[in-house]
């Protein structure tokens, strides 16, 4: 490829940074906030641009909504392939379609017919609003627009930068996100001449120098971890910029979504929001760094954990309250700072603050961490429980057992904790028996929050699976079967692809599979009810009774006393042995009748049974001490 | 009394949020060493010199009479609380089964 090196210029730049449809238009993007504050701080002028929320206002924000939350099809970076490549495109679209049908019925309700409408949507709204977007952005007011770009957001991005440099060639266009991250990036950057620059991995301090270079006339490329095109190759390659102190970034900066999310109408007017303002506590993943989960992809190559001060953290999420008039955050940290639990959270309960607070965590949480939690404000946490098996937790790397995880989802439902999960499967060394296990053990956890679903592992760039071939002997691995609907014949799939399509040599078939999955429906279905199942025990002093409604229909009570009802209340709070329990009881007991007794709870589906440990099932009836 | 053992709840559940932090520090095989050397523990703090330890809500357990899993045995009984129904006016209906 021809080298193309766009001019260097003298003076400030003026910059406009862009985010593209797919992307949940319910929340501003962290990556425009920061950078926007990051290059403002360097006296930049930049104004952010959340072109999503017109795309979701043009073809409406339930199916816009419902698009960003496919899974398998990239339904998104679809719908703008064609504007994106034109004529260099096959037209593939019977075949996507056809090959997707299930998926995009699945996933696409809101629309009578959702494959028409795709096809409306392809062929006449998307060129309909580029060409709205080139007639209202201040185009000749900008140098540089940066677009950011993570999952279904690579197609779109390029549509625009392509008419963009077509309108205004002299305009210097660079993208960043998750998508430019290691060998992708090199690809964008090799395949499609509309983008001059790419700023890979971490851009707070990359991007303001990056865009010093071009202001001061120096050559962009010298900055480390800015990619460009330089004589048929891709230069910078390899060169990551150094991770930053999160204390020393500035706040992220919203106003101008949620201008625009107003302007649009898409959010009305009003003394208050409720919208959930994205903010950043910490990067990388300090579980992660010591045993890196196999089907994780996430922090690509920078797995280092940082978090923010305990001070700073409070700070910023007062100032946003106050400037955003919203009181709901969503970390997009990847895993709670443990340590949290001894200085931010506390601090929040004794400021007395009303946040309500997402956060990733890791599952292996207990009774007390659960209740500080949930009155720090923290009211739904997705914990990677994953499994209900502690051995498919071993070969997931998780550091959790099977009861940990349950043990989770009581103390968080108890505490009203809303719980975010999925069940996953298909990794290697997996025996039909882990998920016949877990088959028995769903129907005893009815009365607590459901999965999501029940999914087979997605092969992600990043990943162990993906990266260690030796200890993860995969065959037929290719980048995943949608991107041939994409992107153009010139672009090396398997440099651009995140997701991949593969098969384990010894993976379990999916037939071996449906009953997982048919469990996981079946509790989803039975919470979609009225009334949800439920387990309860009250207690008096040796006085026990427990009513079992995990099947509504056929509800029954029972009732121990004296030992039993103190078994039963002593591995309540977290999973514990026979020995233990001997102990605590009275050690005069003969062991082998302490664990005759835990086996009859579990016979009547009390308790569960996890290796060597026993955890009471039912939560107390009086909620949240 | 020199070298006795006292544990109360609060100890065991400080000890228990202690290990649980301590173990995502370790790999799986250092887990079931972990584990391996809490059941010695266990069983070292279970053996009759040991024995001046509360049970659960501090009472000490009577000496035992019957095995533990007789009381299993017509532990079960269909329905759920029962309570009083009441018409809006007051008057009482009839007791019905919650479930």
């Amino acid at each position: 490829m021809k080298s193309a090196r766009p001019k260097t210029r003298s003076g400030p730049c003026r910059v406009g940074l862009i985010s593209m449809p797919f992307v949940s238009c319910f929340r501003p993007s962290i990556q425009l906030g920061l950078l926007k504050s990051v290059a403002a701080a360097r006296r930049f002028s930049v104004h952010t641009f959340h072109l999503n929320l017109d795309f979701a206002r043009q073809i409406g924000p339930g199916a816009y909504e419902e698009i960003c939350a496919v899974r398998r099809a990239f339904i998104g970076d679809w719908l703008f392939a064609g504007a994106a490549f034109g004529d260099a495109l096959p037209d593939r679209a019977p075949d996507f379609l056809t090959e997707y049908d299930s998926d995009i019925h699945a996933a696409i309700t809101s629309v009578d017919k959702p494959a028409e409408y795709l096809r409306t949507v392809r062929e006449a709204e998307v060129p309909q609003f580029l060409d709205a977007m080139m007639a209202e952005l201040p185009w000749p007011d900008l140098e540089v627009i940066g677009f950011t770009s993570t999952f279904q957001q690579n197609a779109a991005s390029l549509a625009l930068a392509k008419r963009v440099k077509r309108a205004h060639p002299s305009i210097v266009t660079v993208f960043g996100g998750a998508n430019v991250e290691g060998d992708m990036g090199v690809e964008l950057v090799r395949a499609f001449p509309d983008i001059d620059y790419a700023v890979t991995g971490e851009g707070d301090r990359a991007f303001p120098e990056f865009l010093d270079a071009l202001a001061s006339g120096r050559d962009p490329a010298t900055v480390a971890g800015v990619l460009c095109r330089r004589d048929g190759a891709v230069h910078g390659a390899g060169c990551r910029p150094a991770p930053v102190d999160l204390d020393t970034l500035p706040p992220p900066d919203y106003d101008e979504y949620f201008d625009r999310a107003e302007r649009l109408g898409l959010l009305s007017m009003a003394p208050r929001r409720h919208v959930g303002i994205p903010f950043e506590s910490s990067r990388g993943c300090w579980w992660g760094q010591k045993h890196h989960c196999t089907f994780c992809g996430l922090n690509g190559t920078g797995m280092a954990f940082r978090a923010k001060s305990p001070q700073r953290l409070r700070q910023e999420l007062a100032s946003a309250a106050r400037r955003y008039r919203s009181f709901t955050f969503e970390a997009v940290d990847n895993i709670l700072d443990m340590a949290y639990l001894r200085t931010v959270l506390p601090q929040l309960i004794e400021a007395g603050t009303d946040y309500e607070l997402f956060y990733e965590l890791k599952a292996n949480l207990t009774r007390e961490q659960l209740r500080l939690l949930r009155t720090a404000g923290v009211r739904q946490v997705q914990p990677g429980i994953e499994s209900l098996s502690t051995r498919i937790l071993r070969l997931m790397r998780k550091g959790a057992t099977a009861a940990q995880n349950v043990n989770t989802l009581r103390w968080a439902l108890y505490h009203g904790i809303t719980v975010w999960w999925n069940l996953l499967y298909g990794f290697p060394g997996e025996h039909r028996e882990d998920y016949l296990a877990q088959e028995r053990l769903m129907p005893l956890l009815a009365h607590l929050p459901p999965p999501n679903g029940a999914y087979r592992i997605r092969m992600e760039r990043f990943s162990p699976i993906f990266t260690d071939r030796a200890a993860f002997p995969a065959r037929q691995v290719r980048p995943q079967a949608s991107y041939r609907h994409i992107y153009p014949g010139h672009v090396a799939l398997d440099r651009i692809a995140y997701f991949f399509d593969y098969t384990f040599v010894d993976a379990l078939p999916e037939a071996d599979l449906a009953g997982i999955r048919r469990r996981a429906d079946a509790w989803r279905e039975s919470w979609a009810e009225p009334v949800a199942p439920s387990l309860t025990f009250h207690a008096a002093e040796d006085f026990l009774q427990i009513e079992d409604a995990r099947d509504p229909a056929q509800p029954g009570t029972y009732t121990f006393t004296g030992p039993l009802a103190r078994i039963y209340r002593f591995c309540s709070d977290r999973p514990v042995t026979p020995s233990a329990v001997r102990a605590r009881l009275n050690p005069d007991r003969p062991l082998d009748e302490v664990t005759e007794a835990l086996s009859g709870f579990c016979t009547r589906g009390l308790m569960m049974r996890d290796g060597e440990r026993y955890l009471s099932l039912a939560l107390p009836a009086t909620p949240g001490r | 009394m020199a070298g006795e053992i006292r544990i109360t709840q609060d100890d065991i559940d400080s000890l228990a949020t202690k290990l649980d932090n301590f173990s995502e520090a370790l790999t799986n095989k250092e887990r079931d060493v972990m584990s391996a050397i809490m059941r010695l523990a266990a069983g070292a703090l279970e053996s009759p010199s040991n024995q001046s330890r509360t049970s659960e809500m501090g009472t000490p357990e009577k000496s035992p009479g019957g095995r533990l899993s007789d009381g299993f045995r017509q532990a079960f009984e269909h329905g759920l609380g029962t309570t009083f129904r009441i018409r809006p006016g007051g008057a009482i209906s009839h007791s019905i089964d919650g479930g």
